[in-house]
C-alpha cells in the first residue's frame, strides 16, 4: 500500500434523502496533519458526509478514501485508528462511565487500561463508577469526547464537538486537539463556532445545501471575499486632520470615531500610512491591525451564494 | 467486503447488552415473574379440580403454559424492540459502528446479549421455582421440565428475533414495537381464524361442544387446521409444552394430534422462525443509513 498524503479524500460525493439533495458532488481532501474545520449553515449537509465518511450513511455516488483506501471496498478495516464524537451524543444510561470507555475500548481493540487515564484528560476520572444515564449533556459529551480518544487514534472526526460544553471544558477541548495535533493527529471537525475554527484550523471547507463553496487555508478562505485588515489607529487629536491625510494618500475605507479611525488596508500598505499621518505631524497613540475574520469571510460566501445560486470558485 | 465478523467484538457487544439490561434490574424482575409465577401455578393451578397444594412438574406446567404465552412475548418485544432504532436515534450506535466493528458484528451481539437475558431469566425464574416445585411435589418429570425451559426460551426467542428485526427495519421506536404487537396480536387471533375456516369447511361443530362439555375427545380436525396452528403462536407453544409431558389434553379436552405435531416439530419450527428473524436482521441492518 503507498503512502498517501490525504488522510481524508471524497469525490463527486451525493447523497439524497427522499427528494432532498443532502449533498450534491462533493469533493473534499483532508491532509494528513490538518486541523480541518468543515463549516457550513444548519442542514448544509456536514453531518451526513462526515456519516459518509464513517459507512454510516451509503452515498449514491462518489468515493470516499481513508488513508487512500477506498471504503467501499475495505469497510471496517478503514476505520482503524479513528475516534469519532458525533453531535449530541448519548450511551448507555446503566453503564458507568469507566464500563463505558472499557466497551469502546474493547471495540477498538486496544488496551483498557488508557482508560482511566483519558477520563482524567477530560475531568471525568471522579464519575468513573457513575451511571452515564445520571449525567448532564456537558459530561456526556466529555465521555464521548474520552471515548474518541481511545487508542490514540491518527485521525479525529468530531461533529460540533464544543456543543453543550462550558467556556471551560471547551478551552480544554481545544487544548486536546491541539496536542493530538502536535503528536500527529489529523482533526477533522465541524463546527458552527466560526472563532473556534479560525482558532485552530489550518484549513476550512465551506458547504452550503450540500455542496462545496470553498476549501482553502483558512488565511485564504478569510480574505477571499476581499476582505482587508483593518487598521486601527488611535490619534491623541486633531481626528479630522488625520482622516483627511489618509484620504489624500489615496485611502477611502475610512471611518472614525472619536479619536480612533479604522482604515482598510491591504497589509503591505499600513506602513504607508503611519508614515503619512507621521508627515502630517499627526501624534499617534497607539495603533493595531484587525485581520480579516473568517465570519466576515463565511457570511460573505454564504451570502454571495444565496444571490447567485451557484457554485464560488476558490481562490 | 465479504462477510465481516470479529468474536471479540461481537462478545463486547453482547457483554453489554447482558450488563445494561442487568444493571437496569430487567433480568431480576422478570426472573422474580416467572418464579411467582410458577410457584403460583403449582399451588393454584389445581383449585379447579378441587385440590390446593403443590402440584408435580406435568400439572404445574399444563396449568400455566397459557399465561406463559401470552406474556414471555410481550416481556421479549419489550427487551428488543429499542435495542436498534434507540441507540440509532440517541447516536450511539453510530458510534459503535465508527469504530473498526462490522454491522453483522452489532446484529449478532445483539441477539446473543439479549438471547442470554432471556436464557439467564428463564434458567433463574423458572430454574429456582422448578426445584422448589420439585423438593415439594418429587423431581419426577425434572428432564421434561428442563426440555419445557428450553421450548420456552426458543419460543421467546422467536419473538425477541422479531422485535429486533423491527428495530433494525423501523425508523422510529413506535413502528417497531407496533410491529412486534401486530405478530403478537396475529398470534393470537390465527388460532380463531383456523377455527372459523374449519367451521366454514363443514366442521362438526356439535361434536366438538359435546367434548368440551364431556371431557371427552375432539372430533379429528385435518391436517391443514394443523398446519394453520403453528402459526397460532400462542396455541401451538402451551401444546409443545404438554406434548413434552406426553399430555394430549388442552384445557380439559382430549386431541388427536397428526404425527407432524410434536414437540421436536414444534421447537424445531419456533428455532426456524428465529433464525429468519436473525437472517432478515443482518441483511436490512447492512444497507441501513443511520
Amino acid at each position: 500500500m503507498s503512502e498517501t498524503q490525504h488522510i481524508i479524500k471524497t469525490s463527486g460525493l451525493r447523497k439524497t434523502f427522499k427528494q432532498v439533495r443532502a449533498v450534491d458532488d462533493l469533493s473534499l481532501t483532508v491532509n494528513k496533519g490538518d486541523i480541518y474545520g468543515f463549516l457550513g449553515p444548519n442542514g448544509a449537509g456536514k453531518t451526513t458526509t462526515i456519516k459518509m465518511i464513517l459507512d454510516l450513511v451509503q452515498p449514491d455516488g462518489g468515493d470516499i478514501w481513508l488513508n487512500g483506501i477506498n471504503i467501499a471496498e475495505n469497510g471496517v478495516s478503514t476505520r482503524e485508528g479513528i475516534g469519532y464524537l458525533p453531535e449530541r451524543a448519548q450511551f448507555y444510561q446503566n453503564l458507568t462511565a469507566i464500563q463505558t470507555m472499557e466497551f469502546f475500548a474493547e471495540l477498538k481493540g486496544v488496551d483498557k487500561a488508557q482508560c482511566d487515564e483519558l477520563l482524567a484528560k477530560v475531568g471525568m476520572d471522579r464519575w468513573r463508577d457513575k451511571k452515564v444515564g445520571t449525567f448532564s449533556k456537558g459530561m456526556v459529551q466529555l465521555v464521548g469526547v474520552a471515548q474518541a480518544l481511545i487508542g490514540e487514534p491518527k485521525l479525529l472526526i468530531l461533529d460540533e464537538p464544543t456543543s453543550g460544553l462550558d467556556p471551560r471544558w471547551s478551552r480544554v477541548l481545544k487544548d486536546i486537539i491541539l496536542e493530538m495535533n502536535g503528536k500527529g493527529t489529523t482533526i477533522f471537525f465541524s463546527s458552527h463556532l466560526l472563532s473556534e475554527v479560525q482558532e485552530l484550523c489550518n484549513r476550512v471547507a465551506i458547504l452550503n445545501q450540500g455542496h462545496l463553496i470553498i476549501e482553502d487555508t483558512v488565511a485564504h478562505v478569510s480574505g477571499g471575499m476581499s476582505n482587508k485588515p483593518k487598521l486601527v489607529i488611535r490619534v491623541t487629536d486633531e481626528p479630522e486632520k488625520a482622516v483627511q491625510a489618509i484620504k489624500d494618500a489615496g485611502f477611502d475605507e475610512v471611518e472614525v470615531h472619536g479619536n480612533q479611525i479604522s482604515v482598510l488596508v491591504e497589509s503591505t500598505d499600513k506602513s504607508k500610512i503611519l508614515q503619512v499621518l507621521s508627515e502630517a505631524q499627526i501624534s499617534i497613540e497607539d495603533f493595531k491591525t484587525i485581520e480579516p475574520s473568517l465570519e466576515d469571510a463565511f457570511m460573505g460566501y454564504i451570502g454571495q451564494e444565496a444571490i447567485a445560486g451557484g457554485v464560488i470558485n476558490g481562490p | 467486503m465479504g462477510l465481516e465478523i470479529n468474536l471479540n467484538k461481537v462478545t463486547a457487544i453482547a457483554k453489554k447488552e447482558f450488563m445494561d439490561n442487568w444493571r437496569n434490574k430487567w433480568v431480576l424482575a422478570l426472573s422474580g415473574l416467572f418464579l411467582i409465577l410458577v410457584i403460583a401455578f403449582s399451588y393454584f393451578g389445581g383449585a379447579s379440580g378441587g385440590s390446593v397444594e403443590f402440584q408435580g412438574y406435568a400439572d404445574t406446567v399444563a396449568a400455566m403454559s397459557t399465561i406463559a404465552a401470552m406474556f414471555l412475548p410481550i416481556i421479549a418485544i419489550m427487551l428488543g424492540y429499542g435495542s436498534v432504532i434507540s441507540e440509532r436515534e440517541n447516536g450511539s450506535m453510530g458510534v459503535v459502528l465508527g469504530c473498526p466493528v462490522s454491522r453483522y458484528d452489532v446484529i449478532i451481539g445483539k441477539f446473543v446479549g439479549l438471547g442470554a437475558v432471556l436464557m439467564a431469566t428463564i434458567l433463574l425464574g423458572f430454574g429456582i421455582s422448578g426445584i422448589i416445585v420439585g423438593a415439594i411435589a418429587g423431581f419426577e418429570g425434572g428432564v421434561e421440565y428442563f426440555l419445557f425451559m428450553m421450548m420456552t426460551f426458543i419460543f421467546a426467542m422467536f419473538f425477541l428475533g422479531f422485535s429486533i428485526f423491527m428495530s433494525t427495519v423501523a425508523n422510529k421506536r413506535s413502528t417497531a414495537i407496533a410491529g412486534g404487537l401486530i405478530v403478537f396480536f396475529s398470534g393470537m387471533i390465527a388460532g380463531m381464524i383456523l377455527f372459523g375456516l374449519w367451521i366454514a369447511s363443514g366442521g362438526d361443530f356439535g361434536a366438538m361442544m359435546d367434548a368440551a362439555m364431556t371431557g371427552g375427545d375432539m372430533p379429528s380436525f385435518p391436517d391443514w387446521y394443523w398446519a394453520g396452528m403453528f402459526f397460532s403462536f400462542m396455541d401451538i407453544y402451551p401444546m409443545g409444552a404438554m406434548l413434552l409431558f406426553n399430555l394430549t389434553d388442552f384445557s380439559g379436552i382430549s386431541y388427536a394430534y397428526p404425527d407432524f405435531v410434536t414437540a421436536t416439530s414444534i421447537v424445531g419450527w419456533f428455532t426456524i422462525l428465529t433464525i429468519l428473524t436473525f437472517l432478515g436482521s443482518l441483511l436490512t441492518f447492512d444497507k441501513k443509513d443511520l
